[in-house]
């Protein structure tokens, strides 16, 4: 048999600790960490055959605080959560939930369905959602306003910019003057980035939206 | 041992306690003691208690009560269904996540 067991005294401080370290934890759970430890110290202990050992064993154990304390992030203990995950502003928002995804569909495509109010429905739902920073919010807004309703604004606007040429005939000799105009680089650029750009935004809040803290998932 | 290498274990150890009984069933001593000698892993043996308790109550592992040549009876853990696809998910990304993180360690970042 062995001289040693629970009843030592270094191990009667030890387990006293452990109890007071797992106060804050449930019942059940609390009981069951004990139930492990002692089982452990008993099998432990029967190794041990001198004060050196005991104390070895304890060592190997680790600190009773420091076992419990942090418990290590698991995708499957969601609920056990709250206790250690810092709060954060955003941890109680929906992360990408309905609201998001009308608002981001409402800024591309509002003004397309109804011109002017459903790009605007769709700043209102961006700016009460809580799920994107304050600056996500402005980059939403302002790139671009209107959505990709900015496309046929643009095409509409193209006589005032496009080149207007005109030809004289004097004398047997043509001459051909233009003036205005951007260069052709210039409209394809404007274009791609007129479309490009409000696309680039969606994607961007979706994601945004989607790294977001979700509602605690059970 | 910094405080982000003893977070790294911490983390690592819920799936190291998996992959164990993924091979077989196990009492806590012997799976305290096992992962207590895997340098560089090694945390305070009691760390898997609390750890045990957890992965019990999500499901990931069972337990039942044993008798035991030596002493009084041991409670046994098994690894369930949930148990082998958390591990399984781990795995996974734990290849890709070292494979990133070696990337960026060794400056590889285009």
């Amino acid at each position: 048999m062995t001289p040693f067991a629970l009843d030592h005294p270094a191990v009667q401080a030890y387990l006293q600790r452990l109890d007071a370290a797992t106060a804050h934890l449930p019942a059940d759970e609390r009981i069951e960490i004990a139930e492990g430890i002692r089982s452990h110290l008993i099998t432990a202990l029967g190794e041990a055959s001198s004060e050196a050992d005991v104390r070895t064993v304890l060592d190997a154990l680790g600190e009773p605080e420091e076992i419990v304390g942090t418990p290590p992030p698991a995708p499957a203990q969601a609920p056990a959560a709250p206790v250690w995950v810092p709060p954060t502003p955003r941890a109680a928002t929906s992360g990408r939930g309905a609201l998001e995804i009308a608002a981001v569909i409402f800024l591309l495509l509002g003004a397309i369905i109804v011109p002017f109010v459903g790009w605007f429905i769709g700043v209102v739902l961006l700016w009460c959602s809580k799920t994107w920073t304050t600056g996500q919010k402005w980059l939403g807004t302002l790139v671009l306003p209107g959505g990709l309703a900015i496309v046929p604004a643009l095409v509409m606007l193209t006589p005032l910019i496009a080149e207007t040429c005109t030809t004289t005939d004097s004398n047997g000799v043509t001459l051909t003057q233009c003036s205005g105009g951007l260069p052709t680089w210039v409209t394809i650029a404007v274009a791609l980035l007129c479309v490009g750009a409000p696309i680039a935004t969606s994607i961007y809040l979706l994601r945004a939206a989607g790294r977001a803290p979700a509602p605690a998932r059970r | 041992m910094t405080a982000g290498t003893t977070q790294l274990r911490r983390g690592v150890l819920e799936f190291c306690v998996l992959a164990l009984l993924a091979k077989e069933d196990r009492y806590g001593f012997d799976i305290a003691r096992t992962l207590g000698a895997v340098q560089p892993i090694a945390v305070s043996e009691g760390t898997v208690y609390p750890l045990l308790s957890r992965l019990r109550k999500d499901g990931a592992v069972n337990t039942s009560w044993q008798e035991s040549d030596a002493g009084p009876p041991r409670k046994y853990y098994s690894i369930t269904p949930v148990g082998r696809r958390v591990l399984a998910d781990f795995t996974d990304e734990w290849a890709r996540f070292r494979d990133a993180v070696d990337v960026v360690l060794q400056g590889d970042i285009p």
